[in-house]
């Protein structure tokens, strides 16, 4: 994956959650783009593909599962990896995610290492050249 | 009776409670009526639905129901097989609740009812019944109007905003309002030096979310279900501790807080103690925050201030 950075897009109204986020790329060769509302971050995923989307699931606007299930509709991204970050510890929301195809559901507070990890696991991002 | 209240026909969580050491407070699980101006709202139907669809059958005057779901938790949808208005020609019944589509809020309804589950299904119901998936939109009937936000407990489930006549009615009846907040304070160990101020804004951040949706609610409807032992042990099981709970209604500036969805296990003297510990919490705070042991057969009169 030389050459072409991965796009990491991100939908959480959750300012703190997103900063963890903005951490966790500083590494990275990666674009990442964060939405705080979910219908802004819809719409721009509606015209644009993506590497890797991470979910909020607990947002004033929307649940994410709901919002993943709309995403799955969309042919370019009915196969798009998704991974959920939420407060949400409950079975019922990650049986959900995972019928909906979300490779990974992690509960909040997430250390920017872990996420950093995801995102090198799931795009092959390379590190930034010092 | 007054024209505009709130009735309390169920007022336990997760599972009915028909015990002699609890029928003080009521054993029924979630069910909330509304009557504004005429019009009935009905707010969840675990099996404290079975004695209203009791009443409004003798009533008869009303015949125009809205029943709003917060989720399809059994204890919140389980009177529904024994609600005589459904079978009752006549009578006409709005559902909402959450779903991707009206097919989908229909068939949550009717799967509890299949067999071999019941021995009748809601094709045998001979009101006149409609299904809405709830949208985006606020839900109007007459001076009332209903909007939908999202609950922390498992699945999609959602809290209702209600205003009538200026006054906000907020139902949240499951709610777990500060897990990420104890998650946290379990976990700091775990996370860097200089990621510790993110983990206190995300803290801030979720206090600041509860006190938001609550701020200046008139009635205060909320999941106050364990105590602080029972929580510890029961975390992640979408419930709030009780003290969580009137603490943010204070911070938010709630007029009025009715303790909600009690855990079945605790009989009345327990509540009683619950409730006794959130008056002194009020005193300490020296707030004018009213909480209410809430209890079934309560009615609010709306008009009253």
């Amino acid at each position: 994956m030389t050459g072409k950075r991965p796009v990491i897009v991100v939908i959480d109204d959750s300012r703190a959650s997103i900063t963890l986020y903005e951490r966790g790329v500083e590494a990275l060769a990666v674009s990442l783009t964060t939405f705080e509302s979910p219908r802004e971050g819809f719409r721009y995923l509606r015209e644009n593909g993506a590497d890797l989307v991470f979910l909020g699931n607990l947002m004033r606007e929307t649940d994410g599962l709901s919002l993943l299930r709309r995403l799955r509709e969309l042919e370019h991204h009915s196969a798009t990896p998704v991974v959920v970050m939420t407060t949400k510890d409950y079975d019922q929301d990650r049986t959900m995610a995972k019928k909906l195809g979300a490779l990974e559901y992690l509960i909040k507070p997430v250390r920017s290492q872990e996420i950093r990890d995801v995102i090198e696991k799931y795009t092959g991002a390379e590190r930034r050249a010092p | 009776m007054a024209t505009n209240y709130l009735r309390f026909w169920g007022v336990r969580g997760s599972y009915p409670a028909p015990f002699a050491s609890h029928m003080r407070i009521g054993g029924n699980t979630p069910c909330v009526e509304l009557r504004v101006d005429g019009h009935v709202l009905v707010l969840d139907a675990g099996t404290g639905i079975i004695p209203l669809g009791q009443a409004l059958k003798r009533e008869r005057e009303r015949e125009r129901l809205k029943v709003f779901l917060t989720h399809y938790h059994w204890d919140h949808i389980s009177g529904l097989p024994f609600f005589l208005p459904a079978f009752t020609p006549g009578f006409d019944i709005d559902f909402y609740g959450p779903a991707p589509s009206a097919e989908e809020l229909e068939a949550h309804i009717a799967q509890q009812m299949q067999a071999p589950y019941f021995p009748v299904e809601t094709a045998t119901w001979l009101a006149n019944v409609r299904y809405h998936a709830f949208q985006d939109e606020p839900v109007t009937v007459g001076p009332v109007t209903l909007t939908t936000f999202v609950l922390h407990h498992p699945g999609l489930t959602y809290g209702f905003r209600i205003e009538v006549n200026g006054k906000v009615i907020l139902y949240c009846p499951d709610n777990e309002i500060l897990f990420v907040n104890q998650r946290i304070d379990d976990m700091r160990d775990a996370f860097d030096e200089d990621e510790h101020a993110v983990l206190e804004a995300m803290k801030e951040e979720q206090r600041g979310r509860v006190t938001e949706f609550m701020r200046d609610a008139d009635y205060l409807i909320h999941d106050a279900q364990y105590t602080p032992e029972d929580y510890k042990r029961k975390r992640g099981w979408g419930h709030s501790c009780y003290i969580d709970t009137v603490n943010s209604a204070i911070d938010a500036n709630a007029r009025q807080l009715f303790l909600f969805s009690y855990d079945p296990e605790y009989d009345d003297e327990r509540v009683d103690a619950l409730h006794e510990r959130t008056r002194d919490i009020i005193r300490e705070r020296q707030s004018p925050l009213v909480c209410h042991k809430t209890c079934e057969g309560m009615i609010i009169e709306l008009d009253e201030d």
